[in-house]
């Protein structure tokens, strides 16, 4: 399927002086398990169906949720969700387990050196990623390269597994990924097979569009989700002050989704914001701009980079938010021959 | 109907290993379809009244949007939504059957050789390709010069299709199609009749004429749609910064119309933008401007070019954003004939 990357190398993750935890199994439960746990095929199909296909997925659902399920009543909620419980561990760990955990975060080279170490060694897996910057500033561009340095193996500095990617522009384009494979010495049909690609036109249908992931997250190893821009629906689809609220609640929801599908299958998430002018931004920047999305947004993102245009094909990346990285910034290049 | 073009050619698209798309069906399906789905003829036909002659284009429009229209209740919208998921396929298809998609994007190439190629072969269908520059910079000769060149057959890369104008400024000049027409020899006369030509006064009448084109473009084959300017009447409809949030949130809500109807219905949208300056644009260059409409027309438009003077007839291009294409610039001339390469 993946026809240039090597075999899982379980030996990636640091040698601790516990047992080696076998990364692909710890992450997730498949919901399946339940039925072993005495619940009915039946229930876990209409599970599935709902777009559950993990029991840690389930624990991320509350019970008025789950009771919205048809077929779903309150008293089979509860004993599916005690037999989830004994299989996943949702009470405390030590803060030496958490380092532990840790450890099976991935990151995902950028192709640009120092733009890797900006980030830590690369665009981080359980984490949102978000990417502003007017146009031009190399945000779809960095979107391209993620798509094909996933999918390289992890002594490479890849992700080792597939990408999804919902565009709200119209601006992904497949024979970008061509060249960009080449580079890293890839076959760039296998590189374009292993893309799953979907373009929404309304706010419900990307969200539409991410209930539809959990099942194939969870039956094929997938390691980044790109959504190119996050919020260009939602400023069209939602007009005016009287619309503001509904909009930043539906956009709340939908991040929420992205901050549960990065935990439950260990994916980076890489979403591209726009900018707004800041007529009142201040006297001394001159075309002050900051990032769409509001509170919510900026809240919900867990690293915030800031893109802008440098000389020619330069662009320069300045860390806006992260909890464990500086604010500091790299100058990369964008490549358009080879 | 058109005089002078071939019937199409299927074998334009590149061969490749899997079995060949025909283009024109595979595009948009028409919204009759909901009918043989089961959905009451009459329910069909207020979509229709409402705009909305495609499945594709009915997905394109939020629950909240449809349920406006008068006739359609929440159970309808649900049911005609359901209908339309199984038609047409809004979920996801890997990166490889991208590419086949992008494959029947079509090039209409501009008359300028040197322009052609900065632009990757010519104007994209499917996607905006905005051109701004002060007065005098060639964007409305283009247009006129794209109104003839999207009437070629593909083999003379064009995009063998009719042509939509909608003109806010009062530049369109029928008159100057008539040599550009010739200068491609093709018959004048045929080729003014494949333009559908409209001038709006405001910006909701800018609005309306788009909603108006989905009944014409599902029924006859449209490769260019034309707003020569895109922003004119926004900058007078709306004055002050008391209504700049307004004015923006209209306009951006007309540009999503635009990139709606180019997917849709595979058609490129070439529009012109106007400059405004900007007297903190810096010290060391002289008269600094920048493209009117703000962030929002900047991130809506999918390519965006710089036109300015250059010496006498001569005018240069420079790709300014491009998902796609580098950074460089192209001299081009206009000539009686239209846009055409620069003599030196």
């Amino acid at each position: 399927m993946i026809a240039t990357l090597k075999t899982e190398e379980a030996s990636q993750l640091q040698l601790v002086e516990r047992e080696d935890i076998d990364d692909e199994e710890y992450l997730f439960e498949a919901i399946d398990k339940l039925i072993s746990a005495g619940i009915n095929a039946g229930d876990v199909k209409k599970l599935q169906d709902a777009g559950i296909y993990t029991c840690n997925g389930l624990m991320m659902h509350t019970k008025k949720n789950l009771t919205g399920i048809r077929g779903l009543s309150e008293a089979k909620v509860d004993k599916i969700c005690e037999a989830a419980e004994k299989i996943v561990n949702y009470g405390y760990i030590t803060g030496s387990d958490a380092l532990l955990r840790r450890k099976s975060v991935i990151r995902i080279t950028t192709g640009s050196q120092a733009l890797d170490e900006l980030l830590g060694g690369g665009i981080e897996t359980s984490a949102i990623t978000e990417a502003f910057g007017e146009f031009r500033s190399g945000k779809t561009q960095l979107a391209h390269t993620l798509c094909v340095s996933t999918q390289l193996p992890a002594n490479m500095r890849g992700g080792n597994g597939k990408v999804a990617y919902i565009d709200t522009e119209g601006t992904f384009r497949p024979d970008r990924i061509i060249p960009i494979a080449e580079r890293f010495g890839m076959d760039p049909g296998a590189v374009l097979d292993n893309i799953v690609y979907a373009r929404a036109y309304t706010y419900e249908h990307q969200y539409n569009l991410l209930l539809g992931l959990a099942a194939k997250m969870s039956e094929e190893p997938f390691r980044l989700l790109i959504v190119d821009s996050v919020i260009a629906l939602f400023r069209v689809d939602f007009t005016g002050r009287g619309e503001l609220a509904e909009r930043q609640q539906k956009l709340a929801q939908m991040l929420s989704r992205l901050t549960k599908i990065a935990e439950e299958f260990n994916v980076a998430v890489y979403m591209t914001n726009q900018v707004i002018a800041d007529p009142g931004g201040g006297v001394f920047i001159s075309d002050p701009k900051k990032p769409a999305g509001g509170h919510v947004l900026a809240h919900a993102a867990t690293i915030r980079l800031m893109f802008r245009k440098g000389k020619g094909e330069q662009r320069v990346c300045k860390v806006f938010d992260a909890p464990n990285l500086p604010e500091a910034e790299a100058i990369s290049l964008h490549y358009y021959y080879f």
